[in-house]
């Protein structure tokens, strides 16, 4: 197991943990929107009860599932294209495939640097409107396909990109010949 | 296939291990600010293309050209800028079209950021360590590349295993800036063109040849004459 995975394995019993308190003892959902608006920033007390209570914790979140349904509204309100399917030109194509909406471009990049253990490379790169709310809102993005499956989720870089590795067993093209891919904001 | 190139880097810390660190073509380059698309890693994005854009100095063609950096076998972030000429190596092996080679290249030393090209020493304090990873690992063919500031304040147990590698079969190499390096992306030379084998050769010549019958001819004319004027 990697440091990082133990410390998040740590954290995640320790706050389990923790015996419940009461939601009427904590903010309610409106305080933390303004948090995450950006517009009335938590103190120090207000953070250190996040990380102590679970009822404010449970406030948090359900703020926060708030603000991500409002986005996906907005998303779907301004027409933003966060579906997308590969792209029938590049279908022959076995060392990169894209998938390219004006919103976004998920690019898939074989690396066979090792031919004994070829990997894909996923390279997610964001648009105008898509990027620009994400970012206001501070939130970090998740790509699903059609069938349910996760690729991956992770921080927008400066440039609005987010890379990673392929993961899962089936081969990404594979999934690309049955699916479409749906950038959704988390 | 889509092959990039590598090159192998000791990590000093704890009990120490050589990892890997690989370099692609970009295939969608457009929007982005840096040169560099490190997988995984965002928060490396700025310095590795700092390293590369320094690297590159000595060769302004491949000041703009985006790469996608990979560092495969380290899942959690490093201290530390060691990997800087390992980094310029399979930088420049790339846009030298040199994919694909066999042997590995272990390279330890940093970029100077603010220079063009120039090799500076890793901290004097691990260096040793590092060697002996390398020549643990490293064997018949390989490269070892470090810093020449490292090889002149090095002490004898440095200078021994650099020895017990050479004895490998392992190519070390020092260096004070990248284009010393030339010989690692030096391209082999295509062979001599053969004169193609004539069907008729006793009586089909080539211009050499005619000039050579010339020249034996109007010897053998010139001894002619000075025999038959001394016979006289």
């Amino acid at each position: 197991m990697n440091p990082n995975t133990l410390q998040n394995a740590l954290l995640v019993a320790t706050l389990d943990a923790q015996p419940w308190d009461s939601l009427d003892s904590v903010p309610d959902e409106r305080r933390y929107l303004a948090a995450l608006d950006g517009t009335q920033p938590l103190s120090v007390e207000e953070k250190r009860q996040l990380w102590l209570s679970p009822a404010a914790r449970v406030r948090f979140f359900n703020a926060r599932a708030l603000r991500l349904a409002e986005v996906a509204v907005a998303w779907k309100r301004q027409g933003l294209q966060n579906t997308g399917q590969r792209l029938a030109a590049d279908g022959g194509n076995t060392d990169i495939a894209r998938v390219r909406t004006a919103d976004f471009t998920l690019t898939l990049q074989r690396d066979d640097t090792d031919p004994a253990k070829p990997e894909w490379i996923m390279i997610l790169k964001l648009e105008g409107e898509l990027r620009q709310s994400l970012e206001n809102g501070g939130f970090a993005v998740t790509v699903i396909d059609s069938g349910g499956l996760e690729w991956f989720h992770g921080t927008p870089d400066q440039d609005g990109t987010v890379s990673t590795v392929w993961s899962h067993l089936k081969s990404p093209l594979d999934r690309l010949r049955d699916h479409s891919i749906t950038v959704k904001p988390c | 296939m889509s092959q990039g190139t590598q090159a192998f880097f000791p990590l000093a810390g704890g009990e120490g291990k050589i990892t890997q660190l690989r370099c692609l073509n970009d295939p969608d380059p457009s929007g982005k600010s840096m040169i560099a698309q490190v997988i995984g890693k965002n928060s490396l994005n700025e310095k590795v293309s700092n390293i590369l854009g320094a690297a590159r100095g000595f060769s302004p063609s491949l000041l703009g050209k985006h790469v996608v950096v990979r560092f495969p076998d380290t899942k959690n972030s490093f201290d530390g800028e060691s990997y800087g000429l390992a980094l310029a190596i399979a930088d420049r092996l790339l846009f030298e079209g040199m994919t694909g080679i066999n042997r590995r290249i272990y390279a330890t030393g940093l970029i100077r950021e603010s220079g063009s090209g120039e090799i500076d020493a890793v901290d004097p304090g691990t260096f040793l360590n590092k060697v002996q990873l390398i020549a643990q690992n490293a064997g018949q063919g390989d490269v070892f590349v470090f810093p020449f500031d490292n090889w002149r304040d090095s002490d004898p147990e440095v200078v021994n295993s650099v020895k017990a590698m050479k004895n490998n079969g392992v190519v070390v190499a020092h260096a004070r800036h990248m284009n010393e390096l030339a010989f690692l992306w030096a391209k082999p030379k295509p062979a001599k063109e053969q004169q193609p084998q004539s069907a008729f050769p006793f009586w089909t010549f080539g211009s050499q040849d005619l000039a050579l019958a010339v020249a034996s001819g109007l010897l053998v004319a010139v001894l002619a004459v000075t025999l038959l004027t001394n016979l006289d």
